[in-house]
């Protein structure tokens, strides 16, 4: 644990601080952001950059931000990653976490602040007492189908840290550099920082106000995401066909028992029936076998493809700073 | 009183050094007005300082190959100030970068350039880059450069230097140039170079009697900052390609290194012909003014910006390894124009134009340091 080690010695002055901030036709809530989030990060580090994700705005987000930088001088740089088109949080997200620079990073996931703004500070100190993820959740999820996502995910996922649902959260460099190390593609982020074997810390907190309905996840990226999610980073589908494929297993030998037992027995029996019985559930036995195998040898594929570029960037603009 | 010489030359960095050197050795009567005390006060000393070999300029296979030649030329030539005794690494980022390894590869085996794979791990955190060769580049020290051509210059009879240059205005005559001096002296000849950089543009201004248009450029304040490399790192140079990257390499022959980053180099930019700088207003009251008409030394000025150091360490350090460590001695800020029609395929050519001919009078605005030879033709 050496680096940790070497992170509390430096104390809070050395530490370069980035706050990653995902943008999708946000409005004025960006001006909101700004002055309570970022007025925090103002007040307490000495040096810290900001990166903007402009995902495919087409508002007036950007301009709110330039007007906003231009009568409020920051000590931070603040570039801005514009996306060649709209990617969705997790991808755009990621592009801007490669920007980043600190040996801490922040990863804000909307600018929506339902929380009280020195959260901030309180997973800054949870990540000086030896985590290397903090995440802030929400007390209470938002909702039904979330909660039943994340419980199921936990289940079976591979990873032992769980996931919930997160506002934002703080990653180390050294997460970052063991993530980059594993050759992975993140997908998505929650999954596999909670999965890349560093310890991760929770700062829970009760929503201050109504949180906007939907975010900016449309629904269908929403479930898209989660199953993919299940398909990247849980054996749930491997589960499954095995499952269904002992299932069978068991069904054809039942099948097989009948048959016996009627012969025994010298029962009337249809000609032929059972025959056919004993060959489709054989049959079907094999498909889910076969399937079983596939969507290992698919898992493994899958695993491989992690490793490319999954974004592609317009530009990156710096707006304000030295 | 009006004093005729063969050619004038205003500015003394290394294209005019080079050429008041080249037309002095044909016995040419030359003068070089320079506004600074010493020559090669700005641009030429405040840079890089690498040689290009042509890595730089993978979008572009005639740069490359232009530049391996006159990579060769310069470096037989000025071998007295090359430093070439180091590894040069140049390295793909994973992420952002628009050439990837391959690409790379390829071209310089296309420019027949050297180009020896090693493991980016040696260098690099895991992940971070997808790719890292070894080259051969070299850098170059312009205090050892500078004094060689003040030598030289020195001992040649028929070339003299003026500094603290006030250039008023250029007026052209039937068959010469007169330089008028804010001071009241005047010089005439038949040959004007203007080698000035920066100013490029505000000594066209300066100039009556022919239609000068302006060059294309944009500016930007750039700052390159000097450190001291930890012994792994002393022999080493490197660069990661392109994008929001950076680079530090040897700084000539001083022991330092040069740390430079794309994103945090450059501290203001102005996109218009003439160079306008908020930093500007906070000078003008002096006689050391420095306006959108006469840029001042961004080195020596007291508005200068502060440093990006901390930016720029950071980015080195998330992709280095910790045992090359290096520490901040001190900034260097000088202003570079870039000419906005090579933004797109980066290759930096050496503008050179003959704006009016008998009498002459020719503008260079270069690129790059070992593209000086390009003069040649026009002297
Ligand atoms: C940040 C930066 C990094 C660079 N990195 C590299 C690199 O790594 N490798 C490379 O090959 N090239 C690099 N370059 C480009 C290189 O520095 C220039 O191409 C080269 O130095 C230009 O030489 P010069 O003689 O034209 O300009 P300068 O050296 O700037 O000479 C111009 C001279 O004109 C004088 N002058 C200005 N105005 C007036 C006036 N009104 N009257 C009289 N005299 C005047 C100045 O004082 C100066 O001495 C870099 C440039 C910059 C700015």
């Amino acid at each position: 644990m050496v680096g940790n080690n070497k992170m509390r010695e430096n104390g809070k002055e050395n530490k370069f601080i980035s706050a990653v901030v995902y943008l999708h036709n946000e409005g004025e809530a960006v001006r909101d952001f700004f002055d309570r989030v970022i007025a925090v990060f103002e007040a307490n580090f000495e040096r810290y950059e900001i990166v903007c994700v402009d995902d495919g705005c087409t508002d007036i987000t950007l301009e709110v931000l330039r007007e906003y930088l231009e009568t409020h001088p920051l000590k931070a740089m603040v570039s801005v990653v514009h996306m060649s088109f709209f990617h969705g949080l997790e991808s755009a997200m990621n592009a801007g976490r490669d920007l980043a620079i600190g040996d801490f990073v922040y990863e804000f996931d909307s600018v929506n602040v339902d929380y009280d703004p020195k959260l901030v500070l309180e997973t800054y100190h949870r990540m000086l007492e030896g985590n290397d993820i903090v995440a802030a959740t929400a007390g209470r999820a938002a909702r039904l189908s979330s909660r039943i996502f994340y419980a199921v995910y936990n289940q079976t996922s591979r990873g032992k840290n769980r996931i919930g649902a997160e506002t934002f959260r703080l990653v180390s460099r050294r997460a970052i550099n063991r993530i980059k190390a594993m050759g992975q593609y993140i997908p998505y982020r929650k999954a596999v920082y909670a999965g890349c074997g560093l310890s991760k810390a929770e700062v829970c907190y009760e929503p201050v106000r109504q949180k906007r309905q939907h975010g900016k996840q449309r629904a269908g990226e929403r479930v898209s995401l989660a199953l993919d999610s299940f398909i990247y980073f849980t054996n749930v589908l491997e589960h499954l066909s095995a499952i269904l494929c002992i299932v069978f297993l068991l069904f054809t030998v039942g099948v097989g028992i009948y048959i016996i037992r009627d012969y025994l027995m010298g029962g009337q029996i249809v000609e032929g029936w059972l025959s056919t019985m004993g060959f489709l559930t054989f049959g079907f036995f094999g498909v889910f076998a076969l399937l079983t195998l596939t969507l290992k040898y698919l898992s493994v594929i899958l695993n491989l493809i992690f490793k490319q570029q999954r974004y592609l960037i317009a530009d990156i603009e710096k707006v304000a700073g030295k | 009183m009006t004093n005729k010489y063969d050619k004038i030359i205003i500015g003394a960095g290394l294209y005019g050094c080079y050429a008041a050197d080249l037309c002095g050795e044909r016995g040419e009567k030359v003068l070089v007005l320079e506004y600074e005390k010493e020559p090669f006060s700005r641009a030429t000393y405040v840079n890089q300082a690498r040689v290009h070999m042509g890595y730089h300029y993978p979008r572009s296979l005639t740069t490359a190959l232009k530049s391996a030649g006159y990579f060769r030329r310069f470096v037989q030539d000025y071998g007295f100030c090359i430093h070439d005794s180091f590894e040069q690494v140049y390295a793909m980022a994973g992420q952002f970068s628009w050439t990837n390894a391959e690409c790379f590869k390829e071209f310089c085996r296309a420019a027949r350039i050297r180009c020896e794979e090693v493991p980016p791990s040696r260098f690099f955190q895991p992940g971070m880059c997808d790719g890292a060769f070894l080259t051969e580049e070299y850098t170059y020290d312009a205090k050892l450069l500078r004094d060689w051509y003040k030598e030289r210059l020195d001992g040649r009879g028929n070339v003299s230097i003026l500094y603290n240059a006030r250039i008023e205005m250029i007026v052209k005559t039937d068959s010469a140039f007169v330089i008028r001096m804010e001071d009241g002296c005047e010089y005439e000849t038949g040959y004007v170079l203007n080698a000035s950089y920066a100013s490029v543009n505000q000594i066209l201004a300066r100039v009556t009697g022919v239609e000068t248009t302006p060059f294309p450029i944009k500016y930007e304040l750039c700052e390159i900052i000097l450190c001291d490399a930890s012994e792994r790192l002393k022999g080493i140079g490197i660069t990661v390609m392109d994008g929001p990257f950076f680079s530090i390499m040897p700084f000539g022959r001083t022991g330092l290194h040069s740390l430079t980053a794309v994103t945090f180099t450059p501290h203001m930019t102005s996109p218009q012909e003439l160079p306008h700088f908020s930093c500007q207003e906070k000078l003008a009251e002096k006689d050391d003014a420095c306006s959108p008409q006469n840029l001042g030394n961004c080195n020596l000025c007291p508005h200068r910006p502060q440093t990006a150091w901390p930016y720029m360490s950071r980015l080195a350090q998330k992709y280095m390894k910790e045992e090359y460590g290096f520490r901040y001695r001190e900034s260097l800020f000088s202003m570079k124009p870039i000419l906005k029609s090579s933004e797109v395929d980066d290759s930096r050519p050496t503008a050179i134009r003959v704006l009016c001919e008998a009498p002459t009078l020719v503008s260079v605005l270069s690129g790059k340091i070992n593209t000086v030879y390009d003069l040649d033709s026009y002297l």
